[in-house]
Protein backbone atom coordinates (compact mmCIF):
# COMPACT_ATOMS: atom_id res chain seq x y z
CA UNK A 1 0.00 0.00 0.00
CA UNK A 2 1.30 3.45 -0.90
CA UNK A 3 2.08 5.65 2.09
CA UNK A 4 0.88 9.22 2.37
CA UNK A 5 3.67 11.78 2.46
CA UNK A 6 3.33 15.43 3.41
CA UNK A 7 5.15 18.75 3.39
CA UNK A 8 3.94 19.80 6.81
CA UNK A 9 7.38 20.40 8.30
CA UNK A 10 8.39 22.54 5.31
CA UNK A 11 5.28 24.75 5.48
CA UNK A 12 5.42 24.99 9.28
CA UNK A 13 9.03 26.21 9.17
CA UNK A 14 8.11 28.60 6.37
CA UNK A 15 5.60 30.21 8.72
CA UNK A 16 8.10 30.03 11.60
CA UNK A 17 5.67 28.09 13.82
CA UNK A 18 6.48 25.59 16.57
CA UNK A 19 4.73 22.21 16.66
CA UNK A 20 2.90 23.39 19.78
CA UNK A 21 1.61 26.54 18.05
CA UNK A 22 0.48 24.61 14.98
CA UNK A 23 -1.22 22.02 17.19
CA UNK A 24 -3.04 24.79 19.06
CA UNK A 25 -4.20 26.33 15.77
CA UNK A 26 -5.46 23.00 14.41
CA UNK A 27 -6.93 21.73 17.68
CA UNK A 28 -4.64 18.70 17.97
CA UNK A 29 -1.76 17.81 20.27
CA UNK A 30 1.87 18.51 19.40
CA UNK A 31 2.47 14.74 19.38
CA UNK A 32 0.08 14.44 16.45
CA UNK A 33 1.97 17.17 14.58
CA UNK A 34 5.22 15.35 15.32
CA UNK A 35 3.72 12.01 14.19
CA UNK A 36 2.47 13.62 10.96
CA UNK A 37 5.85 15.19 10.22
CA UNK A 38 7.63 11.90 10.86
CA UNK A 39 5.03 10.09 8.69
CA UNK A 40 4.07 7.83 11.55
CA UNK A 41 0.42 8.83 11.26
CA UNK A 42 -1.89 9.43 8.33
CA UNK A 43 -4.52 12.10 9.08
CA UNK A 44 -8.25 11.87 8.49
CA UNK A 45 -9.68 13.72 5.50
CA UNK A 46 -11.06 16.39 7.84
CA UNK A 47 -7.67 17.06 9.44
CA UNK A 48 -5.89 16.99 6.06
CA UNK A 49 -8.31 19.62 4.71
CA UNK A 50 -7.92 21.68 7.86
CA UNK A 51 -4.12 21.65 7.54
CA UNK A 52 -4.26 22.59 3.85
CA UNK A 53 -6.70 25.41 4.58
CA UNK A 54 -4.53 26.70 7.43
CA UNK A 55 -1.52 27.04 5.14
CA UNK A 56 -3.70 28.22 2.20
CA UNK A 57 -2.39 25.53 -0.14
CA UNK A 58 -4.31 22.87 -2.12
CA UNK A 59 -4.56 19.61 -0.20
CA UNK A 60 -2.72 17.73 -2.98
CA UNK A 61 0.26 20.04 -2.52
CA UNK A 62 0.41 19.36 1.20
CA UNK A 63 -0.29 15.59 0.95
CA UNK A 64 0.73 13.13 -1.75
CA UNK A 65 1.02 9.43 -2.37
CA UNK A 66 4.66 8.50 -1.95
CA UNK A 67 4.61 5.92 -4.75
CA UNK A 68 2.99 8.38 -7.16
CA UNK A 69 5.65 10.95 -6.33
CA UNK A 70 8.42 8.42 -6.98
CA UNK A 71 6.80 7.62 -10.35
CA UNK A 72 6.75 11.34 -11.18
CA UNK A 73 10.42 11.69 -10.35
CA UNK A 74 11.29 8.75 -12.64
CA UNK B 1 -18.30 19.87 30.71
CA UNK B 2 -15.81 17.07 31.36
CA UNK B 3 -15.29 16.37 27.65
CA UNK B 4 -14.33 19.95 26.95
CA UNK B 5 -11.95 20.23 29.87
CA UNK B 6 -9.74 17.26 30.85
CA UNK B 7 -8.22 19.40 33.60
CA UNK B 8 -11.58 19.40 35.41
CA UNK B 9 -11.65 15.62 35.05
CA UNK B 10 -8.15 15.44 36.57
CA UNK B 11 -9.25 17.52 39.58
CA UNK B 12 -12.38 15.39 40.03
CA UNK B 13 -10.24 12.24 39.78
CA UNK B 14 -7.95 13.65 42.49
CA UNK B 15 -10.89 14.15 44.86
CA UNK B 16 -12.22 10.62 44.14
CA UNK B 17 -8.71 9.20 44.74
CA UNK B 18 -8.51 10.86 48.15
CA UNK B 19 -11.94 9.38 49.02
CA UNK B 20 -10.83 5.92 47.81
CA UNK B 21 -7.62 6.09 49.88
CA UNK B 22 -9.63 7.12 52.97
CA UNK B 23 -12.05 4.20 52.48
CA UNK B 24 -9.11 1.80 51.97
CA UNK B 25 -7.40 2.97 55.19
CA UNK B 26 -10.66 2.62 57.17
CA UNK B 27 -11.23 -0.85 55.66
CA UNK B 28 -7.63 -1.86 56.39
CA UNK B 29 -8.11 -1.01 60.06
CA UNK B 30 -11.41 -2.93 60.32
CA UNK B 31 -11.88 -6.67 60.92
CA UNK B 32 -13.11 -7.45 57.39
CA UNK B 33 -10.31 -6.55 55.01
CA UNK B 34 -10.85 -6.78 51.24
CA UNK B 35 -7.99 -6.65 48.74
CA UNK B 36 -10.26 -5.16 46.06
CA UNK B 37 -10.79 -1.97 48.05
CA UNK B 38 -7.07 -1.50 48.61
CA UNK B 39 -6.18 -2.33 45.00
CA UNK B 40 -8.86 0.10 43.73
CA UNK B 41 -7.32 2.89 45.80
CA UNK B 42 -3.81 1.99 44.57
CA UNK B 43 -5.00 1.88 40.94
CA UNK B 44 -6.76 5.22 41.25
CA UNK B 45 -3.57 6.70 42.73
CA UNK B 46 -1.49 5.29 39.84
CA UNK B 47 -3.91 6.72 37.27
CA UNK B 48 -3.89 10.11 39.01
CA UNK B 49 -0.07 10.20 39.08
CA UNK B 50 0.07 9.14 35.42
CA UNK B 51 -2.43 11.85 34.41
CA UNK B 52 -0.60 14.46 36.49
CA UNK B 53 2.73 13.60 34.81
CA UNK B 54 0.99 13.72 31.39
CA UNK B 55 -0.39 17.15 32.26
CA UNK B 56 3.07 18.39 33.26
CA UNK B 57 4.76 16.94 30.15
CA UNK B 58 2.12 17.75 27.51
CA UNK B 59 1.42 21.32 28.60
CA UNK B 60 -1.36 22.93 26.57
CA UNK B 61 -1.70 19.75 24.47
CA UNK B 62 -3.15 17.98 27.52
CA UNK B 63 -6.43 19.88 27.31
CA UNK B 64 -6.84 18.87 23.64
CA UNK B 65 -6.37 15.16 24.32
CA UNK B 66 -10.07 14.23 24.04
CA UNK B 67 -10.51 15.94 20.66
CA UNK B 68 -7.29 14.68 19.10
CA UNK B 69 -8.07 12.07 16.39
CA UNK B 70 -4.73 10.27 16.75
CA UNK B 71 -5.13 9.87 20.51
CA UNK B 72 -8.68 8.55 19.94
CA UNK B 73 -7.19 5.92 17.61
CA UNK B 74 -4.45 5.09 20.14
CA UNK B 75 -7.10 4.79 22.85
CA UNK B 76 -9.13 2.42 20.68
CA UNK B 77 -6.16 0.09 20.05
CA UNK B 78 -5.19 0.15 23.73
CA UNK B 79 -8.74 -0.63 24.82
CA UNK B 80 -8.83 -3.55 22.38
CA UNK B 81 -5.58 -4.98 23.82
CA UNK B 82 -6.65 -4.68 27.45
CA UNK B 83 -10.14 -6.07 26.70
CA UNK B 84 -8.48 -9.08 25.08
CA UNK B 85 -6.29 -9.53 28.19
CA UNK B 86 -9.32 -9.36 30.53
CA UNK B 87 -11.31 -11.78 28.36
CA UNK B 88 -8.51 -14.35 28.28
CA UNK B 89 -7.55 -14.00 31.97
CA UNK B 90 -11.13 -14.25 33.29
CA UNK B 91 -11.81 -17.35 31.19
CA UNK B 92 -8.51 -18.92 32.28
CA UNK B 93 -9.41 -18.20 35.90
CA UNK B 94 -12.86 -19.77 35.38
CA UNK B 95 -11.22 -22.90 33.93
CA UNK B 96 -8.61 -23.10 36.71
CA UNK B 97 -11.27 -22.69 39.42
CA UNK B 98 -13.19 -25.69 38.09
CA UNK B 99 -10.35 -27.97 39.26
CA UNK B 100 -10.66 -29.04 42.91
CA UNK B 101 -6.89 -28.79 43.50
CA UNK B 102 -7.06 -24.97 43.24
CA UNK B 103 -9.00 -24.40 46.47
CA UNK B 104 -6.31 -21.91 47.49
CA UNK B 105 -7.38 -19.59 44.68
CA UNK B 106 -11.04 -19.79 45.74
CA UNK B 107 -10.11 -18.85 49.29
CA UNK B 108 -8.18 -15.81 48.11
CA UNK B 109 -10.38 -14.89 45.13
CA UNK B 110 -10.44 -11.21 46.15
CA UNK B 111 -6.63 -11.01 45.92
CA UNK B 112 -6.57 -12.94 42.62
CA UNK B 113 -9.16 -10.65 41.02
CA UNK B 114 -7.33 -7.61 42.35
CA UNK B 115 -4.08 -8.88 40.81
CA UNK B 116 -5.79 -9.46 37.43
CA UNK B 117 -7.26 -5.94 37.46
CA UNK B 118 -3.98 -4.28 38.51
CA UNK B 119 -2.06 -6.15 35.81
CA UNK B 120 -4.73 -5.27 33.21
CA UNK B 121 -4.57 -1.60 34.09
CA UNK B 122 -0.78 -1.64 33.93
CA UNK B 123 -0.93 -3.26 30.48
CA UNK B 124 -3.44 -0.59 29.42
CA UNK B 125 -1.32 2.30 30.73
CA UNK B 126 1.97 1.02 29.29
CA UNK B 127 0.36 0.24 25.91
CA UNK B 128 -1.27 3.70 25.73
CA UNK B 129 1.92 5.54 26.73
CA UNK B 130 4.02 3.53 24.27
CA UNK B 131 1.74 4.28 21.34
CA UNK B 132 1.20 7.93 22.33
CA UNK B 133 4.87 8.91 22.61
CA UNK B 134 6.38 6.59 19.97
CA UNK B 135 6.60 9.17 17.20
Amino acid sequence: MAGVGNKLRYFRRLRDLTQEELGDALGVTRHTILALENRKYEPSIALALKIAAFFSVPVEVMFFLEDARRDDEC
Amino acid sequence: MLKSNPLTLLKLWGVLTVIAITIAVVNFLSDHFYFMILSTAILMTFIFIYQWISYRIDGSSYTKGFDDERLCQVSFYTLRNSSLYFFVSIWLLAIVLSFPSFEFLKEHISAVLAMIVVLGMLIHAVSFTWRKYRV
